[in-house]
């Protein structure tokens, strides 16, 4: 029996730091156990709060007030449902499992529950961060050197260790392979065989050549840094795919809470529980992810009760069920910024800023999003390093609209085409209220409604702005807390056509100029600065695009869920290894 | 349903009698004779007219603008200014569903029209010519047939891009085999009878003969099958429409409206129930109608 | 005559599969679109969209694409699904077992139902229950099975709470294990007999849709058989030798008016696996309708082809047994 004392203690210990125990049932447990005193001090240290506090806090982060009143007794101890599976729905299929090639939210939500980051944002925050796969991390002054410690008993799910190599190896496939989000890398890694160093077997080290105030926040994004098993890709790689996208785009090797047991990329995912998992066994036993495209078919799964937690519901069902006992909505506040593109080629500024004065701003907020989202001032968020809160933002003022768009050339009758992509009743009835607006006005706006897939073809791809739609609606959020990020592949020049997602060929001179300064700028004050400067431009002077509003994310729980954190960066994403399920 | 058309009876027709007799009465008497006839054909006619007057004047007629959005009464429910409730825009549902009718009505009509003219062009060329030409239009023919129709549909609409054309083109490419079949078999069984054997025997020309005596004398089992179509052309474009390949927002086509009253029809049943209804009450006039044609001209059924 | 037909069909069937295919490849490759780009996500780099292009063939020319591909498909492989980036063959194991049994059920609640209803309704012609049978056969005809399915959605399970809403089976509830794929049968022989009525339920709704139409055009024919037999003279002459109703009905009428109920019947079923889509996509049901409806929407070229190809073959070879079964029930018949 004594030999298993360490076992119990650890298990005790990471429960604790996790502040899934209270001080009573460390004191209880650790008696039974026959633990020695300096243990249990030691333990009680551990807990987060004291006993018989108010609210007793979930989960290791501060989730103020993001879960309601997690369901603890009087005495703070928890009363665990018996019912371990948790099913969550999504919008559409995840045909891409790679985490260093996919690059929508659906996939990443899916890679929090079965991949590990270094590190992760720490509860709500978008700029503190809480251990993932390294238990602690450490800069120079410089911001130059970037010291991770790993767990030491990290393991991925086909049984190899994760150690420092692993990790470099991982990131080094990562950056060298080049697909979907490696610009979250290659901003700071150039060079990974030689920027990346193996210490010890736990200990890696990122160096970069300039003082990389933004890297933690990089390395933190749910958005391709996550470590995948460099032995899988060894035994999978091919002569035409030495980095084993191929299988790693069916297959999930990673390190996470979860391993995955079934993978439909069109139908479902289910996960179980990893056993070797290097931290605390999360609650849950299985988590299934279910593909369900129809908006009505999600809200039906969720009253059924089959399904638990859903992250894409329309804001009018999130009314209706806002006021059903069964549910807990829980909204908040995001860095996504939803806005219209406008053809940088076909519209001049003038006309641009008419039709910025056209768009029904008030509306849209209020009667299409229902109070979830509010007016922005262009593409940075208020909650996004480097927002501006002097620059001013449109109402709507069509006498206003009117008259810049007769200055600008453009004569009553003269036609226009809208571009939203189908099945989204939101994006259809702010098109339809644009349309109206416009009308009044003496314009003609013709709707496109095309498929994801065609919308995505013809954003993306190599047509030439000419044959593009003079209004497109998009929006975007960016992989880490930071202003160049949200703005450098939508509106720098670099990015138009093909090379990125600035669809609408913006191209000022002006922002491209600030936007590289923006890139290399070392103080906040400094991204403040440029950051406002260029969205001054990009709203009022030079309109790149309709800012209609800044997103606010809603998460649909049954009641009896506790413990999620939502986050403004991770959208839609869960917190899947610190949730659970109250018994009720 | 959708896009499947027949498969209802397909037995040939006896005609020439019926035929006839609407020649010898005029057309307003045939009407009142046939509304004689059963109770249904009344109730087929009302229908019927009733939706070709809103195809007509629908828009002219609705009491509400159908495409202006007015967000302030949005999904309100029905009420004496708005009798069928206002959609998640705030437009009057009674206006939108009455000038709707032009879009699901009108599109089957043109799909119907095309699909018969080449069907008609097909099966005569194939009935009257046969051998070789008659083997090939006719495995073509089977070949479409041979087509899931609502994927083939959607495929089309979906290559040409989403509007109310191309799901013309879709849905007349998944019509017309239908007739060219019906139309060749007419064809091979009135081209052997005296009347056509005597006009031959006079020198008329083949194209005469085709046109004056043996394609007028296949028409009435093509009146009969396109009545029912109609009813199912409108089943079939409120169909695509449904599933986003049709009509396009602000246009009121019933499909598109039951599809945008999805997302609300829990909070709101009036918004999905009478577009519903008018597409139900369409189709069913049209059949009924078929129905009633099919009796009258069936010289069986009317012992 | 039987084996003169079926050499015959199967030429025919050779010609329509290429036919298909063809028309089907035409279509889905004049879409000025890229699947590369689709694969790779929006995000990603023109490096990475044209390395998927030369990866997956997608920079050949059309024809080389097209022989390539059905070299595959003589040797029943359909290719990789671009949008689910599994074997489409995989794909197709797992949805049209669906779709098969949805449409089995369908078809079963047609004719169970529609028989009976075509015969009652004959015999006893122009009386109420005759009306009532008429009018619901002109409504299944009439409804848009969008509709209808979004009405009883509505009501049996938002409202009354009767019925679930869609799929096969609740979320996180084991499948049976695979036999013969139709779910219900599963349960039933590994004895799994509360499986099987959550899968019957599960199927009541999408099943009634679909069928609901199909049962309109059974009763009709039915009842038009039946009517038409029924006024024959061999009819009247049994009534007249003092025959019970009941016999002169099933054991003379019925069998010679199910015939024409024979060939709908085969049609019906070759009509419904390709008509599932609308009924899939509401149920949120795993058929092959639904799935051809996201490969459309997905530009996968694969799955869309492989789709029809595979109700196109479905629907020549129910034909073909229609065929067959009536030269075998009638032998006054000569099929050319």
């Amino acid at each position: 029996m004594a030999e298993r004392y360490p076992e119990h203690y650890l298990t005790l210990l990471l429960k604790a730091r996790a502040g899934r125990l209270t001080r009573r049932q460390v004191l209880r447990w650790g008696l039974r156990l026959g633990l020695s005193t300096p243990a249990i001090m030691s333990l009680l240290a551990a807990c987060a709060q004291p006993e018989g506090g108010a609210a007793p806090t979930p989960t290791s982060a501060p989730a103020a007030g993001a879960s309601p009143a997690p369901g603890a007794t009087s005495t703070g101890e928890r009363r665990l449902s018996e019912n371990r599976e948790f099913v969550i729905l999504f919008s559409g299929g995840v045909p891409d499992l790679d985490p260093q090639s996919a690059y929508d939210n659906q996939a990443s939500a899916l890679f929090l529950a079965c991949y590990e980051m270094l590190i992760r944002l720490k509860g709500e925050s978008t700029f503190d961060y809480e251990p993932m796969l390294a238990r602690e991390w450490s800069h120079n002054d410089e911001l130059t050197e970037f010291t991770f410690k790993l767990a030491p008993n990290a393991k991925f799910h086909d049984g190899t260790p994760c150690d420092a190599n692993a990790v470099k190896a991982s990131f080094v496939r990562f950056r060298r392979m080049e697909r979907g989000p490696y610009n979250v890398i290659s901003r700071f890694v150039d060079n990974p065989e030689e920027q990346i160093e193996v210490v010890d077997p736990t200990t890696v080290v990122f160096k970069t050549p300039k003082p990389e105030p933004l890297f933690l926040a990089a390395i933190a994004s749910e958005y391709g840094p996550l470590v995948v098993s460099p032995a899988a890709m060894e035994q999978h790689k091919t002569a035409d795919d030495p980095y084993a996208h191929e299988w790693f785009a069916q297959n999930i090797v990673g390190t996470g809470p979860y391993r995955v047991v079934e993978a439909l990329p069109q139908e479902r995912f289910v996960f179980e529980r990893f056993p070797d998992y290097h931290s605390e066994p999360p609650f849950f036993d299985r988590i299934i992810a279910r593909v369900v495209v129809e908006d009505a078919t999600r809200r039906q799964l969720m009253e059924s009760g089959e399904a638990h937690g859903c992250a894409y519901i329309h804001p009018e069902d999130l009314l209706a069920m806002k006021d059903n006992p069964a549910f807990q909505v829980i909204e908040y506040d995001t860095t996504e910024v939803d806005w219209i593109r406008m053809n940088y080629v076909k519209l001049n500024a003038k006309a641009r800023q008419g039709f910025a004065y056209a768009w029904p701003y008030q509306e849209v907020i209020e009667q299409v999003l229902r109070g979830y989202g509010k007016p922005i001032n262009g593409p940075i968020a208020d909650t996004v390093i480097g927002y501006d809160p002097s620059i001013p933002t449109y109402t709507t003022d069509l006498e206003k609209a009117k008259q810049l768009l007769t200055e600008a050339g453009i004569k009553e009758g003269d036609t226009f085409t809208y571009l939203f992509a189908s099945g989204d009743a939101t994006d259809s009835a702010m098109a339809q209220l644009f349309q109206a607006n416009l009308a009044q006005i003496g314009i003609n706006l013709e709707l496109q409604q095309m498929d994801r897939a065609a919308v995505i073809e013809l954003n993306y791809g190599d047509t030439p702005p000419e044959e593009r739609p003079h209004f497109t609606s998009s929006g975007w959020w960016p992989d880490y807390n930071d202003s160049w990020n949200q703005m450098y592949p939508n509106f720098h020049s670099d990015s138009v056509g093909s090379k990125g997602s600035n669809s609408s060929f913006y191209q000022n001179p002006e922002v491209d100029k600030l936007m590289d300064q923006l890139k290399v700028a070392k103080t906040e004050d400094e991204i403040r600065e440029l950051t406002g400067k260029i969205v001054k431009i990009m709203t009022w002077d030079d309109p790149a695009a309709i800012f209609y509003g800044q997103i606010t994310r809603a998460t649909v729980l049954a009641k009896d869920i506790r413990g999620f954190i939502p986050n403004g960066i991770y959208i839609a994403s869960y917190n899947f290894h610190q949730m659970w399920r109250e018994a009720m | 349903m959708t896009a499947e058309p027949r498969t209802t009876e397909q037995r040939p027709l006896v005609l020439g009698l019926a035929e006839r007799e609407v020649r010898r009465q005029g057309p307003l008497a045939w009407l009142v004779a046939f509304a004689r006839q059963s109770p249904l054909n009344v109730l087929a006619l009302i229908l019927i007219l009733l939706f070709l007057f809103l195809v007509a004047f629908g828009s002219a007629l609705a009491p509400h603008d159908p495409v202006k959005p007015n967000i302030q009464v949005k999904l309100h429910p029905p009420s004496s200014t708005y009798w069928f409730g206002t959609d998640e825009l705030g437009r009057d549902i009674l206006s939108r569903v009455m000038s709707g009718a032009k879009y699901s009505l009108g599109i089957a009509f043109i799909i119907l029209s095309i699909a018969l003219v080449i069907g008609v062009l097909v099966g005569a060329l194939a009935g009257y010519l046969g051998g070789l030409v008659d083997e090939v239009l006719m495995r073509v023919t089977d070949l479409f047939l041979a087509f899931p129709a609502l994927i083939l549909a959607m495929a089309i609409a979906a290559t040409l891009g989403r509007n109310l054309q191309n799901v013309v083109v879709a849905l007349t490419a998944v019509y017309w085999p239908w007739y060219a079949r019906l139309v060749r078999g007419q064809v091979l069984a009135v081209k052997e009878r005296e009347f056509v054997e005597a006009a031959r025997a006079v020198g008329a020309s083949p194209g005469r003969v085709m046109l004056r005596h043996i394609l007028p004398n296949t028409m009435a089992p093509v009146i009969v099958q396109l009545t029912i179509d109609v009813g199912y052309a409108v089943l079939a474009t409120a169909g695509l429409s449904f599933l986003g390949l049709g009509a396009q927002p602000p246009l009121p086509e019933w499909g598109t409206m039951i599809a945008g009253a999805r997302t609300f029809f829990r909070e709101a049943w009036w918004y999905i129930s009478f577009p519903g209804l008018a597409l139900t009450l369409t189709v069913v006039g049209f059949n009924l109608l078929g129905d009633g044609l099919r009796d009258y001209f069936d010289p069986r059924s009317r012992q | 005559m039987v084996i003169y037909l079926i050499v015959r069909r199967f030429f025919f069937l050779v010609f329509v599969l290429l036919g298909l295919s063809l028309i089907t490849f035409t279509l889905s490759h004049v879409v000025p679109s890229d699947p590369a780009r689709m694969i790779a996500g929006p995000r990603a780099s023109p490096e990475a969209v044209e390395k998927i292009r030369k990866d997956y063939g997608l920079d050949r020319p059309l024809y080389e694409q097209y022989i390539r591909y059905m070299s595959g498909v003589v040797r029943l492989d359909f290719g990789e699904s671009l949008s689910s980036r599994r074997p489409v063959n995989q794909d197709l194991k797992r949805y049209l077992p669906a779709t098969v049994e949805l449409t089995l059920y369908a078809m079963l609640f047609a004719v169970v139902s529609g028989i009976p209803l075509g015969v009652l309704s004959a015999v006893k012609r122009n009386s109420l229950l005759d009306a009532v049978t008429r009018t619901v056969s002109v409504l299944g005809l009439s409804i848009p099975s969008f509709w209808l399915a979004l009405m009883l959605q509505f009501l049996l399970f938002a409202q009354l709470g009767v019925l679930p809403d869609g799929q096969r089976l609740p979320i996180g509830v084991k499948e049976p294990p695979t036999i013969t794929t139709l779910y219900t049968v599963d349960a039933l022989l590994s004895g799994q007999f509360g499986l099987f009525l959550t899968a019957l339920k599960h199927l009541a709704m999408p099943a009634f849709v679909l069928g609901f139409g199909s049962l309109a055009i059974v009763t009709r024919m039915v009842r038009s058989g039946m009517l038409e037999v029924l006024g024959q003279d061999y009819i009247r002459t049994a009534r007249a030798k003092g025959l019970e109703q009941k016999t002169v009905v099933i054991r003379h009428a019925l069998k010679n008016a199910l015939l024409p109920a024979v060939t709908v019947i085969g049609l019906q079923i070759g009509l419904l696996l390709g008509g599932a889509v609308l009924v899939e996509i509401i149920f949120s049901w795993p058929g092959i309708g639904r799935y051809a409806f996201t490969a459309i929407q997905n530009f996968d070229y694969n799955a869309v082809i492989s789709v029809t190809l595979i109700i196109g073959f479905a629907y020549v070879t129910v034909n073909l047994l229609v065929d067959i079964m009536y030269v075998l029930l009638d032998p006054r018949i000569r099929v050319v």
